[in-house]
């Protein structure tokens, strides 16, 4: 158990560098949301400026901002993008209207969805060229759409190969998914099976994307364990016995607690191999805390002063 | 061929990410496979997680479950590999068709890499799955994401698609965009010149091969279309709304429960997770009873007021999810590593839901 007092942050030697664009995404329900809301919110106290994109309703970045955050809002709504994108791809809104709402057109757009994520994907790019000076944080989709939203402007260009809408999907690749102006912060959660998928999407982000993940944050990581008081309850529990006697269980929701601890430190291990900054964010009874997330982004270097933010890697 | 004399029971939940959904659906299936109903889950989100408690494969194939002991299949497509039995559903028996399909770039793009396309393919795969097997349920895990609902008028768009004139447009599309640039001006104002005008040559062909080919199987892949539209917006489909007390989980709740109206559905029930009443009594025979040395009595007082929070919480969400009238089921947090245990206990925890 000699792994479960280590300091996680000393573990952590990687820094994260600054890039303009930060795509947040991990399996659903791991606090991805609020990790994107915190990072644009200690971006903009940081730097006095920052966007928050978010696709569908914008409910969450509502929820997560603080009441008068000086972060900039933008939810992007589909079908709003693919009148927009379209618009610009036919030089004309007229001719776009004609052509999305021909009758054979409409009806395959209804079917392949995939066009929409390119559309929102050219509105985060006007968002990144429109002030090189603000950092923009994209809330993306869950795990597999995450990749799925990230491949598409790349498989569109190399499948078209030439003319206008590949020229405007290569675009599109090159600005918001170059490495040089874009990063992904993956969030997941200190669970076998999550980190196993987490592992995954490192993989399928490095290999199908072409973006290696820059950090990853851990979030809902339960505090480390006195040694002493799981001994003492292997000891009590050995006492009693019977699996379901209140020693035994207590034993085991202890026993489940630092497994979850120390399976996410080992996973981290493994993900600090791939060169990766690691971030983590503790267990915090009730609601996410804004506030607190970000305190911890802050901790974990994952958000530095600007002039402090040009160091490579933290001995 | 109509789609079969009489719809399974399809229980369809949805929910926001990190609820316990997929285990919920797990839960859900087990206990209808238990009554001895012949049952089929189906994870739309690859889901590792599901597989492994169930001890089954991610692939497109149909698969018992044995660790069930009872009539329950499982269907879990990665979607990097539902294309291909996707084109096996659709061209049965023609193969170099099949293999042409396969090979267009058009179609290997749009079924690598656009989000969405793997719902609809799933949905396929079940309505295949349909005729190959007798089943009394289906269990649908959809994609943990508020755009879950939408799915629900893909296999009806589908079908409308295969249906309408617009493959006939497509297959055409190639020749009639020649035609237009050899045209006088008003061909220049058409939709097929405009196109042609953003795409190269030979997508505007792969586009009519692509079309022409799903033109010769066109009557099958609407028939399952329609039955996938049947089994997601007819008389037998059932929503039932996954979450946890969490703010966000509730937000989600209520999204979805008014989107599933917009589509003229109504949720069937709520199942709240980790919805604990009370501190578990075990705790608190714990705090009661036992002289514990300091730093486990420690623990003990943090469990005990993690499990308060919890129930408090519960509690909280159970009244504000009331306006939504739909009979709520709280289920209680079960501390397991092993998924399998999970899904065993809170299968039995379901024996009252009534759908």
């Amino acid at each position: 158990m000699a792994m479960v007092s280590e300091d996680p942050i000393s573990m952590n030697d990687v820094a994260h560098v600054y890039k303009q664009l930060t795509f947040v995404t991990g399996k659903g329900g791991v606090g991805k949301s609020t990790t994107a809301a915190a990072l644009a919110q200690q971006w903009f106290e940081r730097r006095g400026k920052a966007c928050l994109i978010e696709f569908g309703d914008g409910e969450a970045g509502a929820r997560t901002l603080p009441e008068g955050s000086g972060v900039d809002h933008l939810v992007i709504d589909p079908a709003s993008a693919l009148v927009a994108a379209s618009s610009r791809l036919f030089g004309s809104g007229w001719v776009a209207r004609l052509v999305v709402g021909n009758f054979a057109v409409k009806r395959v757009l209804r079917v392949s969805p995939g066009f929409r994520e390119v559309a929102q994907l050219e509105r985060v790019m006007h968002a990144v060229l429109a002030d090189p000076e603000r950092p923009v944080v994209v809330d993306l989709p869950a795990t597999g759409h995450g990749v799925a939203w990230l491949r598409a402007p790349k498989m569109l260009s190399r499948l078209l190969r030439t003319g206008a809408l590949h020229d405007l999907a290569q675009r599109i690749d090159r600005t918001v998914l170059d490495p040089e102006v874009a990063s992904v912060v993956v969030v997941t959660l200190p669970e076998p099976l999550v980190l196993v998928e987490t592992q995954e999407l490192l993989q399928a982000l490095s290999e199908r994307v072409g973006l290696e993940a820059s950090a990853v944050v851990v979030n809902r990581m339960p505090e480390d364990l006195p040694e002493e008081a799981l001994a003492q309850a292997e000891r009590l529990s050995e006492l009693t016995p019977g699996a379901d006697s209140p020693l035994c269980r207590l034993r085991s929701a202890l026993r489940t607690r630092l497994e979850r601890r120390s399976s996410a430190l080992s996973a981290v291990k493994r993900f600090a191999s791939a060169v990766t900054h690691t971030v983590w964010v503790p267990l915090f009874p009730g609601e996410p805390d804004l506030a607190r997330v970000g305190e911890a982004l802050r901790d974990n270097r994952l958000v530095l002063h600007p002039s402090a933010q040009s160091v490579g890697a933290v001995a | 061929m109509t789609g079969g004399p009489e719809l399974p029971e399809v229980v369809i939940c949805v929910g926001g990410g990190g609820v316990g959904k997929t285990t919920t659906a797990a839960a859900l299936a087990l206990n209808r496979a238990r009554a001895q109903r012949r049952t089929l889950v189906v994870t739309i989100d690859p889901a590792r997680r599901l597989a492994h408690a169930l001890g089954v494969p991610v692939d497109a194939e149909l698969h018992d479950v044995p660790a069930a002991g009872a009539p329950l299949v499982s269907l879990m497509p990665e979607s990097r590999q539902s294309a291909p039995a996707l084109v096996s559903a659709i061209f049965v028996g023609d193969h170099n068709t099949a293999r042409r399909v396969l090979d267009n770039p058009l179609f290997v793009t749009f079924s690598d890499a656009m989000a969405g396309m793997h719902e609809l393919v799933c949905m396929i795969l079940i309505a295949d799955a349909l005729e190959k097997i007798p089943l009394d349920t289906i269990v649908i895990d959809t994609a943990p994401s508020r755009h879950a609902v939408d799915m629900l008028r893909y296999p009806e768009r589908l079908a409308a698609m295969l249906e309408g004139r617009a493959l006939t447009f497509f297959a055409e599309l190639a020749k009639r965009a020649s035609r237009s640039s050899s045209g006088g001006w008003w061909s220049k104002l058409k939709v097929e010149a405009a196109l042609a005008k953003v795409l190269p040559e030979q997508t505007l062909h792969d586009i009519a091969i692509l079309f022409s080919d799903i033109a010769s199987a066109k009557d099958r892949f609407a028939h399952l279309a329609r039955v996938a539209d049947r089994l997601l917006r007819g008389p037998t489909a059932r929503y039932v709304l996954v979450g946890n007390s969490s703010t966000a989980a509730l937000a989600d709740m209520e999204y979805l429960d008014a989107r599933l109206r917009e589509h003229d559905q109504r949720s069937a029930a709520l199942i709240l997770n980790r919805a604990d009443g009370t501190t578990p009594p075990w705790l608190q025979t714990l705090r009661r009873d036992q002289q514990l040395p300091p730093a486990l009595s420690e623990q003990v007082d943090r469990l005990i007021e993690e499990a308060a929070q919890r129930a408090q919480a519960a509690r909280t969400a159970e009244a504000r999810l009331r306006v939504l009238n739909t009979e709520l089921v709280r289920l209680p947090t079960v501390e397991s590593t092993d998924p399998s245990e999970v899904v065993r206990r809170l299968s039995s925890e379901l024996d009252d839901l009534r759908l």
